[in-house]
């Protein structure tokens, strides 16, 4: 399931109600990413983001089918904030159940990755010094490059 | 804004973005960036080919999570 959300949610209530439908699942993961107040800089406000209304599911709809090819796993749960936020506000909760750990760890691992570098969603930091669109990190490329690798070597 | 002329030369993303760059050089440059995704008629480009009518959008670097 994708839901992309002007409005907070309760990642404790959304775990709760996954958990109530994975049936016999063995294993479930969980991501919660929040807003951080970066004390490295002037500190984080608020943040604002943005997605393309229809295309953005979509792509997401194919990314839960590619990794629901990738390994043994259900339905995933992935909800993702746009508009305006504060910290510690969550912006991204993914959820992934499986019969074993390891296929939801890598399956949950992967939707990261390509939600932060591939998905359609521009990320606006405001902070007490300004305005920035924020870009992925290397690492972050780095971290979704990792199953393109493994592709070539199966 | 500005509006641009596209004539019966340019077939692929490839010749629309050289077409933009001789107007204007930095956004040329800009749209050429491997992190600028190309997006054409809502869909995720997985070619070059462009055709009359089509809708494309070039989309900054994304950031989500």
């Amino acid at each position: 399931m994708i839901r992309i959300s002007p409005s907070s949610f309760d990642p404790g209530k959304e775990l709760s109600a996954f958990e109530q439908n994975v049936g016999d699942a063995g294993a479930i993961v969980s991501f919660l990413g929040r807003v951080r107040a970066d004390e490295r800089k002037a500190g984080v406000t608020a943040l604002y983001l943005e997605h393309y209304p229809g295309v953005t599911e979509r792509m997401l709809g194919a990314l839960e089918t590619e990794a629901r090819g990738r390994w043994a796993i259900d339905e995933p749960l992935i909800i993702h904030r746009v508009g305006d936020m504060t910290p510690g506000e969550p912006i991204v909760f993914v959820c992934v159940s499986a019969r074993h750990r390891r296929d939801a760890f890598e399956a949950a691992d992967f939707l990261m990755d390509y939600l932060k570098t591939k998905a359609l969603f521009w990320k606006k930091e405001i902070t007490s010094d300004g305005e920035r669109w924020i870009e992925p990190r290397k690492q972050d490329y780095k971290d979704a490059a990792r199953w393109d690798e493994r592709d070539k070597d199966n | 804004m500005r509006e641009l002329q596209i004539g019966d030369s340019v077939r692929n993303l490839r010749e629309l973005v050289d077409l933009i760059a001789k107007g204007d050089e930095r956004l040329g440059a800009a749209l050429s960036e491997k992190s600028v995704q190309t997006i054409i008629n809502e869909r995720v480009s997985t070619g070059e080919a462009i055709s009359d009518s089509d809708e494309i959008a070039f989309l900054p670097p994304v950031s989500g999570g």
